[in-house]
C-alpha cells in the first residue's frame, strides 16, 4: 500500500494506491494538494530525487527490503546534497511497500533580487486618527536629508491599504517608502508605500519579567 | 543653526534671582537659581541636533557645575517634550533630588514603563525610562509632588526664606491619572505598540517659587483649565488660597499659552496684575492651531507688562533633500512639517532690590 | 558618483535563524491558525517546495520563507525591509512551538553592473592589486583588457572576502562582506556583494544558574532581541559598507 505524491510547480500528481490509505494521509497536506489541484500525470518514483522540485512524501505502513533500507539510511540528509545514484535504483527497484526513512531535499532555487531602489524611508507611529487623515510621527531612517531628522506627517487615510485596515490605530507603527521602480521599458518610475508593521505580541512571560524589573527598581527607590 | 552658548554671558550675581526658560519649538526646561550658586531645574529639552541637555549646556556655559549647584529636578508631567534628556540631567545634577508627581512613583506607572519598553519604544518613554534608573542607580531620594508640598526651602545670605512649593496635582487628577494608564497597558498577545497618551498633562506639577512675602513666580507646566473644581487650575487656585499664597510677578504661561490652558481664576487670584510672563510656544501640529496662536498671543499679551517668547513656529525649514523625496511625498499628498526647531532662551534675573530684567538669546521675542 | 561607479542592479535582504525547527509548523496554513499571516496572503502563497517534516518553502507578493529543520530564511527585495525581521519574529515566537535559535543572519546582497571592463577591472585591481601576487600576478594585470573580456579570457579577482570580527554592538558574531564577479543582468561586468551580519551568544553572557533548556531559551531570546532592536541598524550598516566600497 503506497501513497505517493510528486509535484513540481508546473504539474501535481496523485497516485494513490491500496487500502486504508485514508488513514494515512496527513489531512493538512492533502487540503494542500488540492487546493492546488492536480493534472493526472505520474512521475516515476527514481526522479524525484533529481528532479530540482520538491517532493511530498507520505510516510505510511509499509515492510521496506533489506537492501533499499541499507541504501536509504546511509542517503545524506544534508539540504542540497546529491543523493547516491545506487539509492535511485534501489528505489526504483523496491516493492510497492516500503518504507523512507529520510528523505533528502532537493535544492532549493533562491529568490532573485529586486531592481527598485529605496531614496527615503521613514519609521511612524500614528498619533491621531480622523475620518479623513492620520496624523503620525516620523522618524526618518535613510535618504539625504530624511535620516536621523524627526517630523511630523498629514497622511491621507486613502494611503492605507485594504490589508493593513485592521492595524490601523493609535500607536501602530508604520514605514513609509519613496523608491523607484525599473518599467519593462527600463524607465524610472517612483511610488509610495506605507506599510503597517506587524510587530509579535506581548507575552505574558515578557510582561511578568518585565515587572520583576519594576518590582525591583520600585522596592528601591527612596521616597519622600 | 545651533544654539550659541558663548552669547549667555556668565553666571548671575550671588544675591540674584534667576528664572530661565529655554525651549526649541518642541519641548522646554527651565532653570532657576536660589541665590548663592544653588540652583533647580524644572524638566528637560534637547535642540534639534544635539545630544546634551540645553539646561546642561547652559549650566555649562555660565559656569555652573550641575553636580554641586543643582539641588532639585523636577518633572512636571510626562509627555515627550519635558523629558528629552531627562536621565542625562538627573546624573549630570549628582546631589539634586529628584521630583515628579507621586502618581509617576507609584507602581502602575512604573510596570507601565517597563511593559512599553518590550516593544519598540518612542523616544519619550526611553526618556522617562531613563529617568528612573538614573534615579535609581544614584540611590537618591525620589520627592513626590502632592499639593502643598515644600521642595525645596533656602534661607538666602541677604535675609528672607525661598521656597519651592508643588501646588498639584490634585487626587482626583492622580486617580484620573492612574485610571488612564491602567486603559494604556498593553497585555498579553496584543501587537506590539508605541504609547501614545491621550492626556498626557494630567498629574502636571504647578509649582511655585516664593520669596517670602517680597514676590512669587508661578511655573505653569502644562496644567489646563477645568470645570470640576478638584481638577486642572481650579484645584491649583484652591490650594493657593488655603496657603494664602502670594501672587505672582513672573508666570511661565501654562501649556505653551494654549487657549486651554487659560484660567480667569489663575489670572485674577495667583498673579500679580500685569505680570511678566513667559511662553516656550509647542509647534507641532497643524500650523493654524500649534500654541500659542496669534490669538493666543494677543490675549495674553493684553494682561502682561511684558509677554517673552522663547521661539517662534515658522522658524524653521526642512533639511534640504533629494527633490524626488518631495514629489514622492506630494504625489501621495502626504503632508510633512519638521520638528526640528531652533532653541531660544528667556533670562530673567533680579536682584533683592531690584526690578525683574528680561535678555533674550537665539529666536527668543518679545511681543510689541 | 564617478563614471566608473556601477549601477545597482538588484538587491536583498534576508534574515537567517539557524537552531533547531519543526518545518511543518511553518506551512501558510499553520500561519493562519497563529495569526501569523492572513488567511489571504496564505491563499495566495505560492509553493517551492513542501517536504513533511523537512521543508516548507514559499512565497509571498513581498518575501519568501524557507523553513528546513536547522534553518529559517526569510528574503524580501521589496522595501520596506523591516517587514522578514517583523515575519521572523511574529513565526519564532509565536508559531513555533519548541524552537531553538543559535545564529542569527541580518544579509544583504546587491548585485552591482560595471558599464566597462575597465571600470570593473579598476574595482577589483584595488581591492586585490595583481602586483601583490608577484611575476604572476603582474602576467594576470597584462591581461586585464576589453579584448580579453570580449574573448572570454578575462582572469582578475574572482572573490574576496574580509571579516570584522565581534563588533561591540554583540556578544560575538563578525560582519563579512564578499565581492564576488557574477553575471548581473545579462553582462559579464557584474559583482555581487554580500553582506552577513552574523550574530551568536557568547556562553559568558549566559546566566550562570540556568539548565540546559534554560540556557536554550536565553540565547533564543537574546537573539530575537538583537532581532527585534539591531535590524535596521544592521541593514543600515551594511548599505553604508557597500555603497562605500563601491562609491570610491
Amino acid at each position: 500500500m503506497t501513497n505517493l505524491v510528486a509535484y513540481s510547480p508546473e504539474y501535481w500528481t496523485f497516485d494513490q494506491r491500496g487500502e486504508n490509505a485514508a488513514d494515512v494521509v496527513d489531512a493538512w497536506s492533502l487540503a494542500a494538494i488540492n487546493a492546488q489541484g492536480a493534472t493526472g500525470s505520474t512521475l516515476a518514483l527514481g526522479t524525484w530525487i533529481t528532479e530540482p522540485s520538491a517532493l511530498l512524501i507520505y510516510e505510511t505502513q509499509f515492510r521496506l527490503p533489506k537492501r533499499a533500507a541499507n541504501l536509504i539510511s546511509q542517503a545524506p540528509d544534508a539540504l542540497g546534497s546529491s543523493p547516491d545514484r545506487h539509492v535511485n535504483d534501489a528505489l526504483l527497484n523496491v516493492e510497492p511497500d516500503f518504507l523512507l526513512r529520510r528523505t533528502v531535499p532537493p535544492p532549493v532555487a533562491r529568490p532573485k533580487g529586486n531592481t527598485d531602489a529605496v531614496i527615503a524611508e521613514w519609521q511612524g507611529y500614528v498619533t491621531r486618527i480622523s475620518d479623513q487623515t492620520i496624523e503620525a510621527r516620523l522618524a526618518g531612517l535613510t535618504g539625504e536629508g530624511v535620516a536621523g531628522e524627526a517630523e511630523e506627517a498629514t497622511i491621507p487615510r486613502s494611503e492605507v491599504t485594504k490589508a493593513d485596515q485592521s492595524l490601523l490605530a493609535v500607536g501602530a507603527l508604520f514605514r513609509l517608502c519613496i523608491s523607484y521602480e525599473k518599467t519593462p521599458a527600463g524607465e524610472r518610475r517612483r511610488y509610495s508605500t506605507l506599510v503597517f508593521r506587524r510587530l509579535p505580541a506581548y507575552r505574558q512571560q515578557d510582561l511578568d519579567d518585565a515587572h520583576e524589573r519594576t518590582r525591583a527598581r520600585v522596592d528601591g527607590l527612596r521616597l519622600d | 543653526m545651533a544654539f550659541d552658548w558663548t552669547k549667555v554671558g556668565a553666571r548671575p550675581a550671588p544675591d540674584e534671582i534667576e528664572i530661565s526658560v529655554m525651549g526649541p519649538g518642541f519641548g522646554e526646561s527651565i532653570a532657576c537659581h536660589l541665590g548663592t550658586n544653588e540652583w533647580f531645574i524644572v524638566d528637560s529639552c534637547i535642540e534639534s541636533g544635539q545630544a546634551r541637555p540645553a539646561v546642561l549646556n547652559y549650566l555649562n556655559a555660565i559656569g555652573v557645575d550641575p553636580a554641586t549647584s543643582v539641588k532639585v529636578v523636577v518633572a512636571t508631567h510626562w509627555d515627550q517634550d519635558h523629558v528629552r534628556g531627562l536621565g542625562q540631567v538627573i546624573r549630570a545634577c549628582k546631589t539634586a533630588d529628584f521630583c515628579c508627581a507621586k502618581a509617576f512613583v507609584g507602581d502602575e506607572f512604573q510596570y507601565y514603563i517597563d511593559e512599553l519598553s518590550i516593544g519598540p519604544q518612542d523616544r519619550g518613554t526611553k526618556d522617562i525610562q531613563q529617568a528612573f534608573d538614573a534615579v535609581w542607580d544614584s540611590g537618591r531620594t525620589c520627592r513626590q509632588a502632592v499639593p502643598g508640598k515644600v521642595l525645596l526651602r533656602r534661607s538666602l545670605a541677604t535675609g528672607g526664606v525661598i521656597e519651592l512649593l508643588s501646588l498639584s496635582p490634585s487626587d482626583k487628577e492622580y486617580d484620573l491619572f492612574l485610571q488612564e494608564i491602567a486603559l494604556m497597558r498593553p497585555a498579553a498577545l496584543e501587537p506590539m505598540r508605541v504609547s501614545v497618551a491621550r492626556s498626557p498633562n494630567l498629574a502636571s506639577v504647578v509649582t511655585t517659587l516664593v520669596l517670602d512675602d517680597d514676590w512669587a513666580v508661578l511655573l505653569g507646566a502644562d496644567m489646563e483649565r477645568r470645570p470640576e473644581p478638584d481638577r486642572g487650575w481650579s484645584s491649583v487656585i484652591s490650594e493657593s488660597v488655603r496657603l494664602s499664597l502670594k501672587r505672582s510677578v513672573v508666570v511661565k504661561i501654562p501649556h505653551h499659552g494654549s487657549e486651554n490652558a487659560h484660567d480667569e481664576g489663575m489670572w485674577q487670584q495667583m498673579l500679580e496684575p500685569a505680570p511678566i510672563a513667559v511662553i516656550a510656544p509647542f509647534s507641532k501640529g497643524p500650523a493654524e492651531s500649534r500654541p500659542p496662536t496669534a490669538t493666543d498671543i494677543r490675549r495674553i499679551r493684553e494682561r502682561t507688562s511684558q509677554l517673552l517668547v522663547t521661539a517662534r513656529h515658522a522658524t524653521s525649514r526642512p533639511p534640504a533633500r533629494d527633490p524626488a523625496v518631495t514629489r514622492g511625498l506630494r504625489d501621495s499628498d502626504i503632508k510633512t512639517r519638521s520638528l526640528a526647531k531652533p532653541l531660544g532662551l528667556v533670562r530673567l534675573r533680579k536682584a533683592r532690590q531690584a526690578s525683574w530684567t528680561a535678555e533674550l538669546f537665539g529666536p527668543a521675542y518679545k511681543v510689541a | 558618483m564617478t563614471a566608473d561607479s556601477p549601477v545597482l542592479e538588484s538587491s536583498k535582504t534576508e534574515v537567517v535563524l539557524v537552531g533547531r525547527f519543526a518545518p511543518d509548523e511553518v506551512h501558510p496554513t499553520k500561519l493562519v491558525e497563529t495569526n501569523t499571516l492572513t488567511e489571504v496572503e496564505a491563499k495566495l502563497a505560492t509553493f517551492n517546495g513542501l517536504l513533511k517534516g523537512q521543508l516548507v518553502d514559499f512565497a509571498l507578493d513581498w518575501a519568501t520563507v524557507q523553513a528546513v529543520t536547522q534553518r529559517l530564511v526569510f528574503t524580501s527585495s521589496q522595501a520596506p525591509y523591516v517587514r522578514i525581521a517583523d515575519l521572523a519574529l511574529r513565526v519564532v515566537r509565536e508559531a513555533l512551538k519548541a524552537p531553538a535559535v543559535t545564529m542569527l543572519g541580518i544579509n544583504r546582497e546587491f548585485q552591482f553592473r560595471f558599464a566597462s571592463s575597465d571600470a570593473r577591472d579598476a574595482f577589483g585591481t584595488r581591492l586585490a592589486p595583481p602586483e601583490a601576487w608577484g611575476d604572476w600576478g603582474k602576467e594576470v594585470r597584462t591581461e586585464l583588457t576589453p579584448a580579453t573580456m570580449e574573448a572570454n579570457r578575462h582572469g582578475g579577482l574572482i572573490s574576496i572576502q574580509m571579516r570584522q570580527a565581534i563588533p561591540d554592538d554583540r556578544e560575538a558574531g563578525w560582519i563579512d562582506l564578499t565581492v564576488a564577479s557574477a553575471v548581473v543582468a545579462g553582462s559579464k561586468l557584474g559583482v555581487l556583494i554580500r553582506a552577513n551580519d552574523h550574530y551568536q551568544c557568547s556562553d559568558s553572557a549566559d546566566p550562570p544558574t540556568l539548565s540546559k533548556d534554560g540556557h536554550e531559551a536565553s540565547r533564543t531570546e537574546r537573539l530575537l532581541e538583537a532581532l527585534l532592536t539591531r535590524f535596521d541598524k544592521s541593514v543600515h550598516r551594511s548599505d553604508a559598507i557597500v555603497n562605500g566600497l563601491v562609491k570610491q
